[in-house]
């Protein structure tokens, strides 16, 4: 594979240095995600929820929406 | 705003619910034939199709992507019509998809049951197969964003996302780790080689559980699960914060698969925290499914259905918390290659994905079939016969992974091992493998009662080919008066490259690196590409499973190494397409059976005979007859093809090997012949036997050929003149503080453990050469390591000349002198 792939990217990559590079780079990335998730979940509104959630159900009680299963 | 009506199709969904309980069948009886096998060895019958290192494959491709793989579009087909508000996009394409996937079924079946694989678990199809299954999928995945393109809904549902998840990455996954390099038409070699090809395998491995066997099945929990039960999802938010963390954790974990392996530790460790992560993920996943049921939990009484999905959500929470405490390393020393490996892919394949499907067929047959369940008590006990057959399957197998690896780690107060015999290990579980199999039969017979019951189902109703659903038309809004937070539920296509970039930054950030960087295979000069003989021994290895009950790696535990020899090292797999490391052991590893000298090494005699039948060697040997290797030839007209294949992917054969390749093979195999007729054994060159002793004769040796050298304290030369520039010393000390301070002290000036290096006294000479030697031989039976097996070359060239630098540099705390003087002119 190295043979069929060596290249200028190969050559970058081997100047990281690697043992701490990749698992550090890889848990900044988590953070930003998760915490672009959390703040993406915490701007939905109410009623935007709602209507999501019973998109399974809107074959059935169209008129009803039901809220949190009670 | 019009109101349209439309109709859903449901001869799709049919076909697939009918095939999943077909091959669902299929996959668990030949899961309890090779359960029993494990236990009556007399069960493989001598025919090489019913012998368990092919009959494992069968058992695991048709489990998962023939009953799984049926569920699984069983439920897409159903409920992204429901969830989008249309009909499938093309019911033709549905047809051919149905069809083709049943085709690559019966196709898997018969080539591994003929010995066609790549032995890659779970990915063992050759491949022609894999281009089929690309098409296959192909052709659904324009079903998926047709089906998306026409719906009648603004947003998607929860469901459509992992649905569209599972479709990238599984494409992903497939096309990455099948590049492969045909030599025939059922015959290919990995591009990968050695610690590449694992890593990329268990990245492959790792995130088929994920995309194939848990991303659909939510998708599919978060529709049937609500149906269900009649109320909708407990937590939206979670749902959302479910999916992007999973589908973004996921594929990290891979390397789990590899630890106290010959892979990198950088990649190791990123595996572990990764794995630890997607506890988080998951078990939101599971307090999601099951508060879903809240206030609903009087039903689950009376309800089969719901019942199921309790269970199985649950086993789910259980697996992705088993998973994690497996990926750390010190509980994975104990439970990898034994049974607990097993035990944990069970629960989760029957208890999650069998009782998944199982709550979804119960659902789904009376809706489609419009008519009641025929018979919610049977239902129950079918329910109640699965669980106790899991239960019957896990507890002996977990049982049985304790007891082998105590005792293999088990020491003698003389410091020996205190179950030698690697069979010792085996015989004592055999009483739990039969458990296990009545566990699978309990299992399979409660799939029995679901296909009567259905079947009644089915005929007390009408089957409904399509049903009927109005609903408005979507009209395009201008620009969008979302205020920005339900942008990307209304917009699949940015939707599928959000997620795609998601997946794909954990495979290039942890593949990539391991097949760029060559520093991360360090070759070992004394490893050789496989003699033609040696190869077609591989071959053998290869289409007759030996790899599903063989590892070929030695961790470095000292039960393990004083058991098997050498610990294995990332440079001894370079010329290994694909890698053979394996991942359970039924027999003992493998990787030191070429190392005369070793503890693992066995005449050519004792392979003949223990082919031909094992219990005339061990009486009570669970390893199967292979009496066809005596009679079968092996095809030399293959030869040439199959060295081009090797040279095609960088294996150093020289310019026109090909064409000479075969008399290189007569040559190696008449030795062997007349090793066996010197102990009265007559056989001819061409025979299978004689390939396969060669590759095993070949095992390990490569490293431990030097090894023989070293304890003849061979002298060795300093290839390059004593380096004296100051940025290599400067990296010769950094090498020398990591490696060697520890035993000869910070600065050369010796402790305890070692002598010191600086002053003019010296136990093995001190010329440049002798200096040179002893530090690439090292002195093992005086703790000194042969240090040319564990740096490179260069280093090692660079850290002898910072040794020579440091000569009279006279250190304080100077050790005393030991040894002979030595004056350097």
């Amino acid at each position: 594979m190295t043979v069929m792939l060596a290249s200028p990217l190969s050559r970058f990559i081997e100047g990281i240095n690697h043992s701490n590079f990749f698992p550090i780079v890889s848990l900044i990335l988590f953070i930003l995600v998760f915490i672009g998730a959390v703040i993406w979940v915490l701007r939905l509104s109410k009623d935007f929820r709602t209507r999501m959630k019973n998109i399974p159900f809107n074959d059935e009680n169209k008129q009803n929406l039901k809220e949190d299963g009670k | 705003m019009e109101q349209q009506t439309f109709y859903y199709d449901n001869k799709i969904v049919r076909l697939f619910s009918i095939a999943t309980i077909f091959w669902g069948v299929v996959g668990m009886l030949v899961g309890v034939l090779i359960a029993l096998q494990l236990a009556f060895p007399a069960l493989n019958f001598g025919v090489d199709f019913l012998s368990y290192g092919r009959l494992r494959p069968i058992h695991t491709n048709a489990v998962i992507f023939a009953f799984v793989g049926n569920a699984i579009f069983a439920g897409l087909y159903y409920s992204m019509q429901r969830l989008l508000k249309t009909r499938v996009f093309s019911y033709q394409l549905g047809i051919i998809n149905f069809w083709g996937w049943q085709l690559i079924i019966a196709l898997a079946a018969i080539t591994l049951a003929m010995g066609y694989t790549t032995t890659k678990e779970y990915a063992e199809l050759e491949w022609p197969i894999d281009i089929l299954i690309a098409v296959v999928w192909v052709v659904y995945s324009i079903n998926l964003f047709g089906t998306i393109a026409k719906r009648r809904v603004k947003h998607l549902y929860v469901s459509i996302w992992f649905y569209i998840a599972t479709v990238l990455t599984i494409a992903i996954l497939h096309i990455f780790n099948s590049l492969e390099i045909p030599v025939s038409l059922f015959k290919s070699y990995s591009v990968y080689a050695g610690v590449q090809d694992a890593i990329v395998q268990w990245w492959y491995g790792h995130n088929a559980v994920a995309f194939f066997l848990t991303t659909p099945f939510l998708g599919l929990m978060y529709y049937f699960v609500p149906k269900a039960a009649n109320r909708p999802v407990y937590s939206y938010r979670l749902s959302v914060l479910h999916f992007w963390t999973l589908i973004f954790l996921y594929i990290w974990a891979g390397p789990h698969h590899l630890l106290y392996q010959a892979v990198p530790d950088w990649v190791q460790s990123l595996g572990v925290v990764f794995s630890i992560m997607l506890i988080a993920p998951s078990w939101g996943g599971m307090v999601n499914g099951l508060l879903t049921l809240r206030g609903a939990w009087d039903r689950v009484r009376e309800s089969a259905i719901l019942k199921f999905y309790v269970v199985g959500i649950t086993a789910y929470g259980m697996s992705t918390l088993e998973g994690p405490a497996l990926s750390l390393k010190n509980v994975n020393a104990i439970s990898h290659f034994t049974d607990w490996t097993v035990g944990h892919a069970h629960v989760g394949a029957l208890a999650w994905n069998g009782f998944l499907t199982f709550g979804m067929l119960y659902w789904l047959f009376p809706k489609i079939f419009k008519t009641k369940l025929f018979s919610e008590k049977l239902a129950n006990i079918h329910f109640w016969i699965s669980t106790l057959g899991i239960l019957f399957y896990a507890i002996p197998l977990y049982w049985s992974a304790f007891t082998q690896t105590l005792m293999w780690k088990q020491f003698t107060e003389d410091g020996l091992l205190a179950y030698p015999n690697f069979l010792e290990t085996v015989t004592r579980l055999i009483p739990m493998y039969v458990t296990r199999a009545l566990g699978g039969a309990l299992y399979l017979s409660g799939m029995i009662l679901l296909i009567y019951n259905l079947v009644k189902t089915a005929k007390s109703g009408k089957f409904a080919h399509q049903e009927e659903d109005s609903a408005p038309s979507l009209i395009k809004e201008k620009k969008s008066s979302e205020k920005g937070h339900s942008w990307l539920e209304s917009k699949p296509v940015r939707f599928a490259i959000i997620a795609f970039i998601a997946v794909a930054i954990g495979g290039l950030i942890q593949i990539l690196p391991v097949i760029f960087i060559k520093s991360n295979v360090p070759t070992i000069s004394s490893v050789k590409p496989y003699t033609p003989l040696e190869l077609q021994g591989r071959d053998l290895y290869i289409s007759n499973g030996c790899a599903t009950c063989h590892t070929q790696m030695v961790r470095p535990f000292r039960s393990e190494t004083e058991r098997y020899g050498e610990y294995s090292k990332v440079g001894e797999f370079v010329y290994d397409h694909p890698h053979l490391w394996g991942t359970k052991r039924n027999g003992p590893d493998l990787a030191r059976a070429g190392v005369a000298t070793g503890k693992m090494y066995k005449t050519a005699t004792w392979h003949y005979n223990h082919f031909l039948d094992p219990k005339s060697i061990e009486k009570q040997t669970i390893m199967p007859k292979y009496p066809w290797f005596n009679t079968r030839n092996i095809d030399t007209s293959s030869t040439p093809k199959k060295i081009r294949a090797m040279q095609k992917i960088g294996v150093p054969y020289p310019n026109g090997y090909d064409k000479i390749a075969n008399q290189d093979l007569m040559k190696q195999a008449a030795e062997i012949v007349k090793d066996l007729k010197n102990n009265g054994i007559a056989t001819d060159e061409l025979k299978q036997v004689v390939a396969m002793i060669a590759y095993l004769h070949r095992l390990g040796a490569d490293i431990m050929a030097e090894k023989k050298d070293d304890q003849q304290n061979q002298k060795l030369k300093m290839p390059v003149e004593p380096l004296t520039d100051e940025a290599k010393l400067a990296s010769g000390k950094d090498i020398y503080v990591k490696n060697c301070a520890a035993c000869h002290g910070q600065l050369g000036e010796g402790n305890q453990i070692g002598p010191n290096l600086t002053d003019k006294y010296w136990l093995h000479g001190g010329s440049n050469d002798d200096i040179y030697t002893i530090t690439a031989n090292g002195f093992p039976s005086k703790g000194m390591q042969a240090w040319k097996y564990l740096l490179k070359e260069d280093d090692l060239n660079i850290v002898v000349s910072y040794i020579i630098s440091i000569l009279d540099s006279n250190p304080p705390n100077a050790k005393a002198a030991q040894g002979e003087l030595f004056e350097r002119k």
